[in-house]
């Protein structure tokens, strides 16, 4: 039995469907990621979770009971889901302590009941106890949060883009930080976001909205190398497309005869991982092409690639920084792995027209 | 960006003492005659059983006035801000009109309307009540919209129902609108005269104002003042340490969504009852009474001067050149003091504006005795004279232009004039092309404010005008004093509108709160 059950699920707003017809379960202890462009509809699914909203078709259970369908809607004060909002939200009023015990019993608020064991939860001293929240960073900040959200033991935990307003640095070190204390207090939770590399690495399982339905559910490592769609394949990290026609396994396209993952045949379009394509410095059996762009990350650099032979468009590379060529140097492109193509009739654009 | 410390050149420096001096006179020349007086006669004159009643009406009334305007205030911006009630738009602007009504004009009105039944507690609570709930309305309002409705979603997450996140989390928030406000309406009651005067309520104002007309030695009414400018410094001090301490920083910086909006459910019929309510006792009844009153001809009220146009054209006129001139000099006292604030930094600088403010404490009654008792003997050609009681307006006002001087200095950052400079201006320039273009608005903006507490005005104007000159405010005093109801309305409806015309004016370009600032000492 699925500890969240959420199906069909649809709400408008301002007479636009946001969401139509969204379904998927949440099993206890899972933490899922759902990831979404702005507009997606993502923080409008959570807060319908949150009982922050009413729905308009569709069901919302936790555990076994219903808390909301278009005829019976429980008060998000009594629904027992815990919810971290974009930049915490702290009480400003309140120090620490008393912002974690916020939605305990009196007899528990006056004991600091569990304080001192939810700041080490979230990692943080136990002097923070009695600071203002105005004396905390923003990381801080997003600690107490999730702090104060679990102090109930709430059945459920959703997390609204909870580390968009962080820099760079912290946000990895608070993601961390959040993910352990989630795993450790054994939480179920949903966690919406923007960021791909957030949803990937938190997930256990990724959903990806676009324009109101949930295009795909599955777990990181199937999203990013079995994406359902150009569009998918396009959110969840960088690719390479290219057109090609597909026959017994391969597909034969501007990059040479590449094995393919799915089984399709006749005009398609190819998606490659940037990742995936290699570069010769000798005439082998690649595809000769010429570096136009080197875009330098440090870790690694992104090559903008000129084929020679074809009027194909020009691809894109990620390789190791240290083996960048120069630009104008000539090399050879080989691509390792399979590949996913999709029939052709589906372009990026194409898909997003469709849905509109 | 930590600048070096500027030192102000020598001419501003003085200018800022001087001007700081004149405002703060009048307290001086106060404290000079309560002490005059001597110790027994000061015990004599203060212990006494009328002072236990002036203090005990006043303290009472106030007391019953602040509670009420923060019920009214708070639930009103409850109302507007935070339900679905219909017509919201409307409420929020109807909330604020009262402000725009000087005091005095309610009491007109009501007055006007059963001399017997109002001219009491109960009658000078309902007039003054009506008149400055908007002071607790405009802080809370804004304070309510400018919360972070993810606090009041967390809290409901915690298991906190409507009234409960009100009682934990929204009231909390308030707290320093709500109190900031509440010290503000408490000030203007404690330095309001006319509206008690009317309603023949005994207040420090009122019988300090008896006490000067019965010819007392100057004495008396100066022990008085002092004791009232003790209450109002109070007050205001006690406002300031309410708005530094307890303002809360938002802790978020980025997006928010809009706060969510209440279903009124089965209180939808109720709420626009009570607002409407409100809007008759505020808005309906002393605008409807001026308009009754226009429509009687002169022999069906005790006329003293029949009304004639002519004199409304007069004391309009009158009512406008002590304004434009009032406005005048108080920037013209305002902006050095504005300058050094903005633009230097040290501890000269920081008593001077201190200075500059503690003159909120001064009620115009106040203000008035002491340059009176000031010019009546050693400075006799300034007795009576335009020129004193323009001077008055400019102490009573400076605090209030001050403010939105400063603010709109500021506009013009220190930055904008460094780029100005490295762009190769020199100072006049800057001052020419920079500084002053884009401070001109918020200099417009204090002027205007000025403008429109000058005529509005009645307590130093009535004590200090020259003989002969007749403003608006003063004509419907001397005429509702005689009970000539109908002979004030031509006056009062010129004055209302004259005042209502220039504050929406005002809302338009400079937004709600900005009407604010036109109360006492709401700066």
């Amino acid at each position: 039995m699925a500890q969240l059950d959420i199906d069909r699920l649809s709400k408008f707003i301002g007479g636009v469907e946001v969401l139509k017809g969204i379904g998927f379960q949440v099993e206890a202890g899972e933490l899922v990621a759902i990831l979404g462009a702005s507009g997606s509809g993502k923080t409008t699914l959570l807060r319908l979770i949150a009982g922050f909203e009413k729905l308009d078709g569709g069901e919302i259970r936790l555990g076994h009971e219903l808390l909301a369908s278009p005829n019976v809607s429980k008060p998000a004060a009594r629904r027992g889901i815990g919810y971290v909002a974009q930049e915490g939200a702290l009480f400003p009023h309140l120090c620490v302590a008393d912002n974690i015990t916020f939605g305990l019993r009196r007899v528990e608020r006056k004991a600091r009941f569990r304080v001192a064991e939810l700041l080490a939860l979230v990692g943080l001293q136990g002097h923070y106890a009695d600071r203002a929240p105005q004396n905390l960073s923003g990381g801080e900040q997003q600690r107490v949060a999730l702090a104060r959200a679990l102090a109930p033991a709430p059945r459920l935990l959703l997390l609204d883009e909870p580390f968009s307003a962080l820099d760079a640095g912290l946000r990895v070190e608070t993601r961390e930080a959040v993910a352990r204390a989630i795993s450790a207090a054994g939480a179920t939770a949903i966690l919406v976001t923007h960021d791909q590399e957030e949803a990937l690495s938190m997930g256990s399982r990724v959903g990806v909205l676009q324009h109101g339905r949930l295009a795909q559910m599955s777990t990181p490592q199937v999203l990013y190398h079995r994406p359902v769609s150009p569009y998918v394949a396009d959110f969840v990290g960088d690719a390479v497309f290219m057109p090609g026609i597909a026959e017994n396994g391969l597909v034969h396209c501007a990059l040479g005869a590449l094995r393919l993952v799915t089984s399709v045949s006749g005009a398609v379009n190819v998606m490659i991982r940037p990742e995936q394509i290699k570069l010769g410095l000798e005439a082998q059996n690649g595809m000769p092409a010429v570096v136009k762009r080197v875009a330098f990350y440090g870790r690694d650099a992104v090559l903008t690639l000129g084929l020679k032979n074809a009027l194909a468009a020009d691809v894109t590379a990620r390789v190791f920084s240290q083996a960048v060529p120069p630009q104008g140097a000539e090399v050879w492109l080989t691509v390792e792995g399979a590949v996913l193509a999709y029939p052709a009739a589906v372009s990026i654009a194409g898909a997003e027209t469709a849905m509109v | 960006m930590v600048a070096a410390p500027r030192r102000p050149n020598k001419g501003l420096l003085a200018a800022g003492v001087v001007i700081a001096t004149l405002v703060l006179l009048p307290i001086g020349v106060t404290a000079v005659n309560a002490a005059a007086s001597g110790w027994d006669l000061a015990v004599a004159l203060l212990w006494r059983p009328l002072t236990g009643e002036l203090l005990e009406n006043t303290l009472l009334l106030i007391g019953c006035v602040t509670v009420a305007c923060a019920v009214i205030g708070t639930g009103t911006a409850w109302l507007v801000e935070r339900t679905d009630l219909p017509g919201r738009k409307l409420w929020g602007v109807l909330a604020v009109v009262p402000l725009a009504i000087p005091a005095f004009i309610s009491s007109y009105a009501w007055l006007s309307l059963d001399s017997s039944l109002f001219a009491n507690f109960w009658g000078a609570f309902l007039v003054v009540t009506m008149s400055y709930y908007p002071l607790v309305y405009l802080p809370v309002a804004a304070a309510l919209r400018e919360m972070d409705p993810a606090l009041e979603e967390t809290a409901r997450a915690l298991g906190n129902g409507t009234r409960s996140v009100f009682l934990r989390v929204v009231l909390p928030q308030l707290r320093p609108a709500l109190l900031g406000g509440m010290l503000l309406v408490a000030l203007n009651s404690l330095v309001e005269f006319g509206a008690f005067a009317l309603l023949r309520f005994r207040t420090f104002t009122t019988a300090i104002y008896a006490a000067y007309r019965a010819g007392f030695s100057g004495a008396e009414p100066a022990l008085l003042a002092m004791v009232l400018i003790v209450l109002c410094i109070a007050c205001l001090v006690a406002e300031q340490l309410v708005r530094g301490s307890a303002r809360y920083g938002r802790l978020a910086r980025g997006t928010r969504g809009k706060a969510a909006r209440y279903a009124l459910g089965k209180w939808a019929l109720v709420a626009p009852v009570v607002l409407a309510g409100l809007g008759v006792a505020a808005l309906v009844v002393p605008l409807g009474m001026i308009g009754y009153w226009l429509t009687q001809s002169g022999s069906a009220a005790t006329t003293v001067a029949a009304s004639d146009w002519a004199a409304v054209l007069r004391a309009s006129w009158s009512s406008v050149q002590l304004g434009a001139g009032g406005a005048a000099l108080t920037m013209l006292l305002a902006l050095p003091l504005g300058l050094l604030a903005t633009r230097y930094d040290g501890w000269l600088v920081a008593v001077l504006e201190r200075a500059a403010y503690l003159a909120q404490g001064v009620p115009g009654i106040a203000v008035a005795l002491a340059l009176i008792s000031l010019t009546v003997h050693d400075l006799h050609p300034l007795y009576q004279s335009h020129f004193l009681l323009l001077f008055a307006y400019a102490v009573l006002f400076l605090p209030l232009a001050l403010v939105s001087v400063r603010s709109a200095l500021l506009q013009a950052q220190l930055r904008l004039e460094e780029a100005g400079r490295s762009l190769g201006l020199h100072s006049l320039a800057v001052l020419l092309r920079i500084t002053l273009p884009l401070a001109a608005p918020g200099l417009g903006a204090a002027a205007a404010m000025v403008f429109i507490s000058v005529t509005t005005e009645l307590t130093a104007t009535l004590l200090l005008a020259p003989i002969g000159t007749q403003t608006l405010a003063t004509q419907i005093w001397a005429d509702t004093s005689t009970v000539a109801f109908a002979a004030a309305a031509p006056f009062a409806a010129a004055l209302a509108a004259m005042s209502m015309f220039a504050s929406w004016l005002l809302a338009r370009r400079f937004g709600a709160g900005s009407v604010l600032s036109l109360s006492h000492g709401a700066v």
